[in-house]
């Protein structure tokens, strides 16, 4: 999607120029305030800004022109339960495939791969909140969308049940390739949803790129919080069923990571916290650390760098093809006297798939 | 006087009375459905000026709102060519007018509570703004529109200054229930009076039974 949006809302103005790839998933990310939620409403055609949206090589605005939402088949999802509560769960269903175009999913497939098969009768607004959340998400795409808009999703529900979704969601999305496109300020939330990332702060996009490059870029606050992270493309290669370890090939390097058995060659996101590797110069044999793997330094993060929790250093480090965060005590990074271009071992603790 | 009168002199301005109410409170809805959509959904100053003007009828003595429609509808205003005074339809312009912020109030409140993001989202699946009225918002404030309906209804039943102002006590035209209890009181018919204003005191009763009765079914729901 090409934006060259602005628009004046009370004392905030939006100012957002930014241009994103129409295929997979992008977050909108930025501090409460920078205005998320108006650019989302603004690309959805909820809101009406100035300038230009240019969507598959479609105007969706421009000078002349405003395509309304409910032409562009862009479906949303807001913070709230819409939930049609004066209708059943399949007459809400039946509703979106109203107005669907021609080729989209079926209500049942729809229904059970969202777990609601056996509450199509019910009254909508009787369901639970995850039931809810679940209905509404399965409404929007049953519209047969060009694009799926989130905003904050499923913010409501416990970790877990938004995992499970978040999980479900995935699977629609990349089976269909449809693109979609989400605002959140939840770190777990976007590093297992986002392909791409947009940054906004007072209401203007200060940085976009690959979700990797802005969890590492230096302007973005990603890389100085305590939970840092990268998140690497992962493809599972085996599994030792007895250890219940599957091995992964991340960017040429080997992996083992614990948990239930990946389908063999399927595409994983691999989160690596940088509060969960460490540094050493030889490869210690008796560690219980299952992945210690050659890197090299490309550089250290200053503890005087403002941001930072205090004591502590980022050391940036070259895995194979890809960059990952070390994230280290001054001490330890001033006894190791790492330089930029030395080659280490990174003892890499635990680690988490987080979907596909 | 026996019972025969006594209903021949009650089913006359019942009648009319009904009539009244029931063509008033039709014409009420078509009128404050849609108006009561685009308050609900208005923003900015035009909207506290449209407000407070239509809910003007509710504070102003009957008597001056039928004075003025009077000059509007009389032979010197601009719509004496319809002939409205002393007729049936004059009747009804002036009950509209009169218990137009009865009905108007309970649907844009029905209407104010519909979420926004939920009529969005029907847009965004692709429901325009007729579908989103006719498919979402008319169901959802189903029970706010028929709170307003008998509250049109009931109203305009009671209505008598406005009645009386520009449609006179015409027997059979104009006399409509509030009129015929006034007449009768003046003749010092209290027979009359009695069956009229206890009639009028027990349905009205029974309506705001019903109005009650159907807001906590909607609110057990």
């Amino acid at each position: 999607m090409k934006i060259d949006l602005k628009l004046q809302k009370g004392g905030f103005t939006l100012n957002a120029k930014a241009h994103w790839p129409d295929k997979d998933m992008t977050v909108i990310a930025g501090p409460s305030g920078a205005g998320k939620t108006s650019l989302l409403r603004a690309c959805v055609g909820l809101d009406r800004a100035h300038g230009d949206v240019v969507f598959a090589a479609q105007a969706m605005q421009d000078r002349q022109s405003f395509v309304p939402v409910a032409q562009r088949r862009m479906a949303w999802v807001s913070q709230h339960d819409d939930v049609f509560a004066h209708l059943s769960v399949a007459q809400n269903f039946a509703f979106a495939m109203r107005f669907a175009a021609p080729g989209g999913a079926m209500i049942e497939d729809v229904a059970s791969h969202f777990g609601l098969a056996d509450r199509m009768g019910q009254n909508a607004g009787a369901l639970s909140g995850g039931e809810k959340q679940r209905l509404i998400l399965a409404r929007a795409l049953l519209s047969n969308p060009r694009l799926l808009a989130l905003d904050e999703p499923f913010g409501a529900l416990d970790a877990e049940a938004r995992h499970a979704l978040l999980g479900l969601l995935t699977g629609f999305c990349k089976a269909r390739t449809l693109p979609v496109l989400f605002v959140s300020h939840d770190l777990d939330t976007l590093t297992r949803l986002a392909d791409f990332m947009v940054y906004m702060r007072g209401g203007r996009i200060v940085a976009q790129g690959p979700l990797n490059a802005c969890l590492l870029d230096e302007e973005l606050p990603f890389r100085r919080r305590e939970d840092a992270c990268v998140v690497l493309p992962a493809i599972a290669q085996g599994y030792d069923a007895a250890n219940q370890l599957n091995a992964l090939d991340v960017g040429g390097v080997r992996l083992l990571v614990p948990g239930a058995k990946m389908p063999k060659g399927e595409g994983q996101r691999l989160r690596l916290r940088a509060g969960d590797i460490s540094l050493s110069r030889a490869r210690h044999g008796d560690s219980s650390v299952l992945n210690i793997l050659p890197v090299v330094v490309r550089g250290v993060e200053q503890a005087s760098d403002n941001g930072l929790p205090p004591g502590l250093v980022n050391v940036a480090l070259a895995l194979g093809e890809q960059s990952v965060l070390a994230r280290i005590t001054a001490k330890s990074a001033m006894e190791l006297q790492l330089a930029p271009g030395e080659e280490l071992f990174a003892q890499i603790k635990a680690s988490a798939l987080v979907g596909g | 006087m026996n019972a025969a009168d006594i209903v021949s002199q009650i089913w006359q301005p019942l009648r009319l009375s009904v009539q009244l109410a029931g063509v008033s409170t039709i014409i009420l809805l078509m009128l404050c459905l849609p108006l009561g959509w685009v308050l609900a959904r208005a923003k900015g100053l035009w909207r506290v000026f449209a407000e407070a003007f239509l809910t003007l009828p509710l504070v102003l003595p009957p008597t001056v709102l039928g004075f003025y429609l009077l000059l509007m509808l009389g032979p010197n205003g601009p719509f004496a060519p319809l002939h409205l005074v002393f007729s049936f339809w004059g009747l009804v312009v002036g009950a509209v007018v009169f218990s137009l912020p009865f009905v108007l109030r309970p649907i844009q409140n029905a209407f104010e509570g519909i979420a926004p993001s939920l009529l969005e989202s029907a847009a965004s699946l692709g429901a325009g703004p007729w579908q989103v009225f006719f498919n979402l918002a008319m169901p959802m404030a189903r029970r706010g529109i028929v709170s307003a309906a008998i509250m049109g209804f009931a109203h305009t039943l009671g209505e008598f200054g406005v009645v009386l102002m520009i449609g006179g006590d015409i027997d059979g035209k104009t006399r409509v229930l509030s009129v015929a209890i006034y007449d009768a009181v003046e003749r010092l018919d209290f027979a009359l009076a009695h069956w009229l204003s206890g009639g009028l005191l027990a349905f009205s009763f029974a309506i705001l039974l019903l109005l009650s009765v159907l807001n906590r079914r909607g609110a057990a729901v």
